[in-house]
């Protein structure tokens, strides 16, 4: 296999190497930002099932206080 | 200048201090020999002709040579300008010996003439271009690896699989890229809409929290 291989020469490799070590960086930087988002939409999904069940009490309670107005001493 | 002027000048002359005059004589009877002596054979102090010519290789040297002389030939002595003309006629000698190495030269040149060496002949003894690469490439494998090895800091080889897998991936990343931003540019428009609706949600809750405290009122009473 090696003697039907065929060898390129890149030029410029100090540069290449930088600019992959940059997005190295670039790629640690929107990880950590994707890290921040996940958290973010956590809480929210917290806040709103409570919220929803916040909702779904009141409904409960309102159904209660609707069917006590609208029929008394059943 | 007349007698008469000189004479009249010099009495115009401020007296000289005796012992300045004194002092100048001693200076002059001490020191003889820099005092030119000017009845003595003047043209030997203020010429001083070589004894030798000097050797003359090259013809813009004895041009300027026989400038400076002939600038000079007026003030130079009937001895001094027959050694001259005598050096100057020694020169045809010296330059006939030029002309001889010349056409003992073009003669080699005409006889021998240099092999005119073809353009491929001159080539042949320099390595071909894909000579050049296959030497630099078939050194790269003994290291192994597809990533092979660092020749300087500015550059290396890779074998060409590896070199089209690495621009293949470098276009899938590329579209990668292209493709979140979109839908990056999409998911900023969801949470958008998203913060629009809990806004609306907070205001709803804060409504019916007022509603209900209306109710309470109203039952409280």
């Amino acid at each position: 296999m090696a003697t039907n291989q065929t060898f390129i020469k890149l030029e410029e490799y100090k540069e290449i190497l930088d600019i992959v070590d940059l997005c190295k960086a670039k790629l640690s930087d929107v990880n950590s930002t994707l890290n921040q988002i996940d958290s973010i939409r956590s809480e929210e999904a917290k806040e709103l099932s409570a919220w929803r069940d916040n909702v779904k009490e009141i409904e409960s309670k309102i159904s209660s206080i609707d069917k006590n107005l609208f029929n008394p001493e059943e | 200048m007349g007698l008469f002027n000189f004479f009249k000048k010099k009495e115009e002359y401020p007296k000289l201090d005796e012992e300045n005059d004194f002092s100048s004589l001693d200076l002059n009877l001490k020191n003889p020999e820099s005092s030119p002596v000017l009845d003595e054979e003047p043209q030997e102090n203020y010429f001083s002709i070589p004894s030798e010519e000097p050797e003359l290789h090259e013809e813009s040297n004895i041009s300027t040579h026989m400038e400076d002389s002939d600038l000079s030939l007026n003030e130079l002595s009937d001895e001094e300008v027959e050694q001259l003309e005598h050096s100057v006629e020694e020169l045809p000698e010296i330059d006939k010996k030029l002309p001889e190495e010349n056409h003992a030269l073009e003669t080699k040149s005409l006889e021998e003439p240099e092999p005119e060496e073809d353009a491929d002949d001159l080539l042949s003894g320099l390595p071909s271009f894909e000579d050049e690469i296959q030497t630099e490439y078939m050194e790269a494998p003994k290291y192994g690896s597809d990533f092979l090895r660092k020749e300087t800091q500015d550059s290396f080889f890779v074998s060409k699989k590896t070199y089209s897998d690495m621009i293949s991936n470098l276009k899938n990343i590329q579209n990668t890229l292209q493709s979140q931003n979109t839908n990056t540019t999409k998911y900023s428009t969801i949470l958008t809409r998203s913060s629009k609706a809990m806004s609306k949600g907070v205001t709803d809750l804060e409504n019916l929290q007022n509603k209900f405290m209306e109710i309470e009122s109203k039952l409280s009473r």
